[in-house]
């Protein structure tokens, strides 16, 4: 055993963390994984009192009197699997009555078990490959990425204040929220630029919440150097776990030179401003749900209010609120690599989900996240669970928010 | 809806950035010389107008890559 296993990347705060939970379950009814599964071998408490026994196992008081015990293999194998069983959303330190900041937590964990040699489950790290090859995780040549989704009658300046990165997970699997959010800033009237397409790499947000952290000084330092270039003031992204990670971790690489905002609230200034009108009308009933890393889990204001001010402004839509939303909005399913980990879960979570938002009345169910997006509008899930979740019906169709909007122009 | 169009005519470049697309082997995208045949989105297959009424020109599933030709109607639904 190497002397720092299952402290490496941990803090301090992390290891009192791992001392603090009283197991008193307040996450539970927070944990979409619970509700899913109902399996209180997974929770959150559970996974922490698990963690908190191999780090006594091996840097405890026994530890040091008798020697460091190696946890059993078939104990971490079952962590493991409790582990990635996780959306990571967050969702339970929201509620955590001692104030765990359980989503980093997790991360940790997740990133010093890979560091370990235990490899993240299922196809994740199919994910790290491909972004060694293509400094993305899809498979895919980056040179491609605008040609699947700028129309040619949007140009995006050489050069402007305002710089669009859509990310790859909008690129490849929710392409059409990114022709939505040219449409709508080209419609406002506010030029942008794009980063020149070899140099859009991915965040390295999904390689860091599955743990594989090989490539992330890589990847940040390369993004960060490339929007130097451009010279911009601010860096609009359409994905929210591209924003959380550039709130987080690539401000721990230095300062940065640009501020970055989710499209939606450029789009919703431009709105309330004046600068962009909708002149169509539809009479519809809709729901929007706040994704996880647009209302926690990052330093700055939360993207609550600019979704809902652009969907009030749509003639005709009625907007019906979730019983969940905002910082205690309820994971949809598809996040922290779970759809690749534990699809099964994911699945069940994606049934449950679909089912809160008809009780809402809504004819459509608003989304702004490509995960999102893929988990509901693309059905994406890995077979045989695929195949299950295509069949699941649901009367509410579910629509990218700014993909809905664009259509009132 | 699961989109099992068949786009005809389709340029050597568009077939190149479709095939990129459309990489997911649940999709099973199957191409030929100047056609590509998509696969895509959950649920039943769709026979034209997707879930939303909407008919394969306006189909807002699709990137703009494939509405086009979608709108020039190279297409078939066979």
């Amino acid at each position: 055993m190497a002397k720092k296993d299952f402290l490496a990347h941990l803090t301090r705060k992390q290891l009192l963390e791992l001392e603090a939970c009283v197991r008193c379950g307040a996450c539970f009814d927070a944990c979409v994984v619970q509700e899913a599964t109902g399996d209180r071998g997974i929770s959150p408490p559970a996974k922490i009192a698990s963690y908190r026994r191999f780090v006594d196992a091996v840097h405890g008081l026994r530890a040091k009197l008798l020697g460091r015990r190696k946890p059993a293999e078939e104990d971490v194998t079952r962590f493991l699997g409790a582990l990635y069983a996780c959306t990571t959303c967050g969702g339970c330190g929201e509620v955590c009555e001692v104030g765990i900041d359980t989503q980093r937590l997790w991360w940790a964990m997740r990133r010093e078990l890979v560091g370990m040699g235990y490899p993240a489950p299922g196809t994740l790290p199919k994910l790290l490959e491909n972004a060694r090859r293509h400094h993305s995780i899809f498979a895919s040549p980056l040179e491609l990425r605008y040609r699947i989704w700028l129309p040619p009658e949007v140009r995006p300046a050489a050069r402007a204040e305002v710089c669009y990165f859509e990310g790859c997970g909008v690129a490849w699997e929710a392409p059409v929220m990114a022709e939505a959010a040219v449409r709508l800033l080209s419609a406002a009237k506010i030029e942008f630029t794009l980063l020149e397409a070899s140099r859009a790499w991915c965040c390295g947000w999904p390689l860091a919440v599955a743990g594989m952290w090989e490539l992330q000084q890589e990847l940040v330092e390369n993004n960060i150097s490339a929007l130097e270039e451009k010279g911009i003031t601010t860096l609009a992204v359409s994905c929210p776990c591209c924003l959380q990670q550039i709130r987080e971790v690539w401000r721990s690489y230095g300062k940065l030179p640009f501020e970055v905002v989710h499209i939606t609230q450029i789009i919703a200034e431009a709105v309330e401003e004046g600068r962009l009108g909708f002149t169509k009308a539809r009479k519809e009933r809709v729901t929007y749900h706040d994704p996880c890393q647009l209302t926690r889990g990052f330093r700055g204001p939360r993207v609550y209010e600019e979704p809902r001010t652009v969907i009030q402004h749509l003639p005709g839509v009625e907007l019906l609120e979730l019983e969940r939303q905002g910082r205690l909005t309820k994971c949809c399913g598809a996040g922290g690599g779970i759809r690749g980990a534990r699809p099964e879960v994911a699945l069940e979570i994606g049934k449950l989900f679909l089912r809160d938002a008809a009780r809402t009345g809504a004819e459509t169910l608003l989304m702004n996240c490509p995960a999102c997006y893929a988990m509901y509008v693309a059905r994406r899930l890995p077979e045989p669970w695929g195949r299950e979740w295509r069949a699941f019906e649901s009367p509410v169709k579910c629509n990218d928010v700014l993909q809905y909007a664009a259509d009132f122009l | 809806m699961l989109c099992r169009v068949k786009l005809l005519e389709v340029s050597k470049e568009d077939l190149e950035v479709i095939k990129s697309f459309f990489f997911d082997p649940l999709e099973e995208v199957e191409t030929g010389e100047d056609w590509v045949r998509l696969r895509y989105m959950g649920g039943e297959q769709c026979g034209g107008r997707n879930d939303f009424g909407e008919g394969c020109g306006e189909c807002r599933y699709m990137p703009w890559v494939v509405r086009k030709y979608l709108r020039e109607g190279k297409y078939s639904l066979k």
